[in-house]
């Protein structure tokens, strides 16, 4: 009771609702303290973009911040670097297969957790998140020992990176694709069934445009994961399948230079480019309007 | 049999029965209405009959088939939900075209066309290329009924279409629905728990209450002869007397000496308990039989009508009257029992 009472007071210092009963310089701090909390929030978020970006525009070997010059040298260095293939070969395409997998598992397993009547429904849904529970470096672990035994020596790694971050994105994927799926009015797919959709039908025309903007979010989710995943990767790359951010890790270990903060901005637009146009072209808000 | 033949169907769910053995003729071309009070099992028998209820026990035929195992999609029957549940990423076009490109083999063109003229039926002429989000609620409606209505179905089920339209709203397409009903001769069956609607509509009216089947006969029929006080108080109002059934055919107010002529159907129901409906008292009735002293307890001015209560001897009487309010509280007047009837408790 007290722990609420004081919540109560905060949250009304804090956003200044019930300023009626607060006197004028009280309502003022409580303003204050409210914006300057949102500021702290947001520069927290924005900052450390702000300084890699300014770090990559450094002329010289410095990473210095605010940069000494303004230049593209390291974006240059970038194309010749060793963090290109890694970049394109390797990272991307693992990032898109395993978004894509995740996705379509995680919109079945929703499916048939919302729309269906099956037994051990709550214990489905704690083994798909469970991901989340587990501490990651004992996910990787765990996935190193499985995926490295002798008889799976014919996979090839970038296969086993792919199972790898199926397994760390699915609880993503799972939940978003859920609340996409319990958005969409059951009545819908009912009309549409009484119209001669069958359950397929009704599936692909009603609820899955209906739940566009939930599989996006997840796809996204699954994709920024995987794309900038280290632990999992670091346990289970080899050779010529080394992931971008295993790649940066090593270099590190011997080297800095404003390279890696160019990569780094580069992965930065890329999904920030990601991000806009498919909010462009399909909308978050327009799928999730209901009648 | 009958186009519509529905045999002892029972839906129950776990401890609740919500279907309790319910059988049910309705003949081509028939209106009927299902009544009842929230929960009576309406919209679970609807379901029942288009497929997404599973029932317990029963049989549903429909034209001749067994309706029972077959899957929604394959019933030929059109159903318009409470909520419309029209498809809302899709422009009107798609949403009527839906069924079509379902159910039937038809070109663009063709499917145009019939789009076209169904439009026109429900007076939405040239609403193809119109966005479902920006309707009006009566223009919705009408495209719900479009939908199911260019597939020309064998049976056509509402579920309450119009319980979240506005007054005026609902009543005009209370009439449009009958018209269309009249025009296209589809059977249909409508659920509603508004009795004005169950009544204007029909041929025939199901009266449900907690699952069972308390009546199933035509609207006048359960107005005047409601049978039992459920249908009595549920179909229009009606005022309650116990009394006891005297020799010489008269029926005497317990706890009272008012006594009336009993009705010769009434004659050998056994039963004590007297309805009246509110329209069927007079107040200060020219002089004549059957007129009591009573006085005004209350008095509701309505808009066109005025609702008053009456105390007459221990009882009191809601009865309506149209126009202003004539009489307030504590004003002494007579009553006339214009007609009455004998109900099950
Ligand atoms: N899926 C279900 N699971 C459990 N009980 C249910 C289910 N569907 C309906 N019921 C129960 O069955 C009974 C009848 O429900 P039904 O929806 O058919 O009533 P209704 O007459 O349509 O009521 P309303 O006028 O409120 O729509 C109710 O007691 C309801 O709680
Ligand atoms: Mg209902």
């Amino acid at each position: 009771m007290g722990l609420m009472a004081i919540m109560s007071v905060i949250s009304t210092l804090l956003t200044g609702r019930n300023s009626r009963s607060l006197s004028a310089p009280a309502v003022f701090a409580g303003r204050a303290l409210y914006y300057g909390l949102l500021g702290l929030a947001v520069s927290i978020l924005v900052l450390p973009i702000v300084i890699v970006v300014g770090i990559s525009l450094n002329p010289t070997q410095s990473q210095a911040f605010p940069p000494t010059g303004i230049s593209l040298r390291w974006y240059q260095e970038f194309i010749a670097s060793s963090f290109f293939d890694p970049f394109f070969f390797v990272s991307l395409p693992i990032a898109v297969t395993t978004a894509t997998i995740s996705t379509i598992l995680g919109i079945l397993a929703a499916y048939v957790v919302v729309r269906r009547d099956v037994p051990f429904e709550n214990e489905v849904v704690m083994y798909f998140i469970s991901p989340l529970i587990i501490p990651p470096a004992i996910i990787a672990l765990a996935l190193m020992i499985t995926l490295n035994f002798n008889f799976l020596s014919f996979v090839p790694t970038s296969a086993k990176l792919v199972v790898g971050h199926v397994v760390i994105t699915i609880p993503y994927t799972f939940l978003t694709a859920m609340t996409a799926i319990e958005s969409v009015d059951t009545e819908l797919v009912e009309g549409a069934r009484n119209l001669g959709a069958t359950k397929f039908q009704a599936f692909r025309k009603i609820t899955l445009p209906l739940m566009k903007s939930g599989v996006i979010s997840g796809f996204l989710l699954a994709f920024i994961l995987s794309f900038t995943d280290s632990l999992v990767a670091l346990f289970l790359s080899s050779g010529s399948s080394t992931t971008l951010p295993v790649e940066i890790f090593l270099f590190l270990q011997y080297e800095s230079s404003p390279l890696v903060a160019a990569t780094a901005s580069i992965q930065i637009l890329l999904v920030l480019v990601l991000v806009v146009l498919i909010g462009r072209l399909i909308g978050f808000k327009a799928a999730a309007v209901s009648s | 049999m009958a186009f519509v033949n529905i045999q002892n169907l029972r839906k129950t769910y776990g401890d609740v029965v919500a279907v309790n053995d319910v059988s049910l003729d309705i003949e081509e071309g028939e209106f009927v209405s299902i009544l009842g009070p929230s929960g009576s099992g309406k919209t679970t028998m609807l379901k029942s009959i288009a497929g997404f209820v599973d029932p317990t026990a029963g049989s549903i035929v429909v034209a001749g088939n067994e309706m029972i195992g077959l899957p929604p999609e394959d019933r030929n029957m059109g159903l318009v939900f409470q909520r419309l549940a029209l498809f809302p990423h899709m422009s009107v076009f798609d949403n009527v075209a839906f069924g079509l490109r379902h159910r039937e083999n038809l070109t663009e063109a063709e499917m145009e066309e019939r789009v076209a003229e169904i439009l026109e039926i429900v007076s939405l002429p040239g609403y193809e290329d119109r966005n479902i989000q920006n309707l009006s609620g009566g223009e919705q409606q009408r495209v719900a009924l479009a939908r199911v209505l260019v597939l020309e179905p064998d049976l056509l089920l509402y579920d309450e279409p119009l319980s979240d339209l506005d007054r005026q709203l609902r009543e005009q397409m209370r009439r449009e629905i009958k018209d269309l009903h009249d025009r296209l001769e589809i059977t249909s069956i409508y659920v509603t728990h508004n009795q004005r609607e169950a009544l204007t509509l029909s041929d025939r009216v199901l009266v449900l209450h907690e699952g069972e089947k308390i009546r199933y006969a035509p609207p006048s029929e359960i107005y005047q002869d409601p049978q039992s006080k459920f249908v009595a108080n549920f179909v229009g109002d009606s005022n309650f007397v116990s009394v006891t059934k005297g020799q010489n055919g008269t029926v005497t107010f317990e706890d009272d000496d008012i006594s009336l002529p009993m009705h010769e159907a009434d004659a050998d129901a056994a039963t004590d308990l007297l309805y009246i409906r509110p329209e069927d008292i007079t107040i200060n009735p020219p002089d004549g039989e059957r007129v009591f002293s009573g006085t005004v307890r209350s008095t509701v001015h309505l808009g066109s009508v005025t609702e008053y209560k009456i105390e007459v001897g221990g009882n009191e009487f809601l009865t309506t009257d149209l126009g202003a309010p004539q009489y307030t509280e504590g004003d002494s007047v007579t009553v006339r029992f214009e007609d009455y009837g004998l109900v099950e408790a």
